[in-house]
């Protein structure tokens, strides 16, 4: 098993590295998530007209 | 403001990043400085006073000044404030962030003094010998704390993207130091030391490094600044914030692979080379991403750039962050670097970037920050900020064009052939080639260095309570005097 994941170490990083990419992407781009998301950029400038 | 509002901004630790903030500006003065005379003891080789204050003594005070003392406490300053302002929570532990401040200027006089008393590890951007980077390392797990402490306790649920940049930058520093700092004391009373590794490995795990200390010093630390100041200035939220988390994870995972670009036709194995190559081309689409969503933050409204210089220093950053990172995955491509690699056209590609981009976006952040500091309600004088960013503009173009210019004839001359088979040119006549050049350049560093130093007096006036009442007054409530 570990010489497996050794000798295949430069393609396992590839997938993990590039399925994580992906799947972040496609969970920042989920439909409906907008707004949040425009709430989140708008941190720095509530800041003064916080209660 | 209303009362609550004055009791939170009052509640922030404001101390310590005004002494950042000042500690910003008396570095970046030194570091033009010193930087200014190296360009003049290149032109004027009699300007070299041995043994102390020669060009291989400085060249590295000014690199270390530049990036380590200038930009390093530029992003202490602003990510104490970035993160107290974001997550609405005073910094964490008063105490440790006052030793992070004393602590990192002690770093950084003990770095310069051992480079100008021959002291160094002579490892590119990681000069200082084994104590120095065991101080620093004790700083910086300090800095983790404070900042990390600080989010802990945040008001804010969603910690703002600002704060991932500077806390990926914070990380990934500490990694490469200790990677890179890996020596072994010749003897405990002695500063030398020597590096565990050895031969091309040691030439990688450097420049693993080297690129590193450019990718998440200078570019993931600043868009932290970037992330955080142009929106606030432009009073309008970042253009997408979800592109802003596809910026991060992307720059991030692709930056940590670009190293080996800097070792092309070397004894590191061409698969290794390709790598580093292949990586540096993929980042131009994240630098891009983020310039992009900097500069269109402006997006309808753009006639604030026409009003707020300001805001102007920070697009031009944005515009000269764009170009370096279009220049860089070039220069990264094995046939151009056979070209340019050695020449000075890379000290002009590292000058855009480091003047351009992280000078512009520092004095912008230095700018906003100053009255908000110090509680004044303007700074002295826009009509001055104007001036700054103009003269140090024609600065950089001054200085990159020249470079351009005596990088591709440098590497010309040195690759060109007569019809026997024999090189066309000694070194010493490419040398001699470069002076105008030279003398260019130093007139961009006069003009750079001339700009901070207006900067400086208008902080001065503006510390001091001193308002420009003819500009204001004839420029009404205009944030830019000078349309």
């Amino acid at each position: 098993m570990m010489d497996w994941i050794s000798q295949n170490a430069g393609l396992l990083g590839l997938l993990f590295f590039f399925g994580f990419f992906v799947l972040m992407a496609l969970w920042v781009y989920r439909p409906g998530a907008k707004r949040g998301y425009q709430e989140h950029a708008r941190i720095p400038l509530k800041e003064s007209d916080y209660e | 403001m209303t009362t609550a509002e004055v009791s939170e901004a009052q509640s922030y630790n404001y101390e310590v990043v005004r002494l950042f903030t000042l500690a910003t500006v008396f570095w970046g003065i030194v570091g033009f400085a010193v930087g200014l005379l190296i360009a003049l003891q290149l032109a004027f080789p009699d300007l070299n006073f041995e043994p102390y204050l020669t060009f291989g003594r400085l060249r590295p005070v000014h690199t270390s000044a530049v990036i380590f003392a200038f930009g390093g406490n530029a992003l202490f300053a602003t990510s104490y404030f970035v993160v107290q302002r974001t997550c609405r929570v005073r910094l964490w532990n008063d105490g440790l962030a006052m030793f992070t401040f004393w602590g990192y200027q002690l770093f950084i006089v003990m770095a310069a003094l051992g480079y100008v008393l021959g002291v160094t590890q002579a490892k590119e951007y990681a000069e200082p010998e084994w104590f120095v980077d065991l101080w620093l390392t004790v700083v910086w797990v300090a800095y983790l704390l404070v900042f990390l402490g600080t989010i802990m306790k945040r008001k804010e649920p969603h910690l703002y993207v600002a704060n991932w940049f500077y806390l990926s930058f914070i990380i990934t520093v500490a990694v490469l130091h200790l990677g890179n700092g890996l020596s072994i004391p010749v003897s405990w009373t002695g500063a030398k030391s020597y590096t565990v590794f050895s031969g091309v490995q040691s030439a990688m795990i450097q420049w693993w490094y080297g690129h590193n200390a450019v990718g998440f010093f200078l570019t993931a630390g600043f868009l932290g600044m970037m992330y955080y100041f142009i929106p606030k200035r432009a009073e309008r939220p970042v253009y997408s914030y979800r592109l802003s988390i596809l910026h991060f994870w992307s720059l991030i995972f692709i930056y940590i692979w670009a190293g080996p670009h800097h070792l092309h036709y070397t004894a590191l194995p061409d698969w290794a080379q390709t790598l580093g190559m292949t990586f540096s081309i993929m980042l131009w689409m994240p630098s891009w991403g983020g310039m992009i969503n900097g500069i269109m933050t402006l997006s309808g409204a753009w006639h604030k750039l026409r009003q707020d210089p300001v805001l102007r220093f920070m697009i031009i950053s944005l515009a000269f962050y764009g170009m370096s990172t279009f220049e860089g995955p070039l220069l990264s491509i094995k046939s151009v670097n056979s070209l340019s690699h050695y020449t000075d056209w890379t000290i002009g590609h590292v000058h855009s970037g480091a003047l351009g981009w992280n000078g512009f976006i520092t004095f912008g952040a230095l700018y906003y920050m100053v009255p908000v500091l110090w509680g004044r309600e303007k700074l002295y004088s826009m009509k001055l900020v104007n001036i700054h960013l103009w003269v140090a503009t024609i600065g950089i173009v001054l200085y990159i064009a020249a470079m351009w210019v005596s990088g591709i004839m440098q590497g010309l001359m040195w690759r060109d052939y007569n019809d026997m088979g024999f090189l066309e040119y000694s070194f010493v006549e490419s040398v001699m080639a470069m002076h105008p050049f030279y003398i260019i350049r130093a007139l961009g560093g006069v003009l750079y260095l001339a700009g901070a130093l207006i900067m400086v007096y208008n902080f001065y006036r503006t510390i001091k309570g001193d308002v420009c009442e003819k500009e204001y007054q004839s420029g009404g409530e205009l944030k830019g005097a000078v349309a």
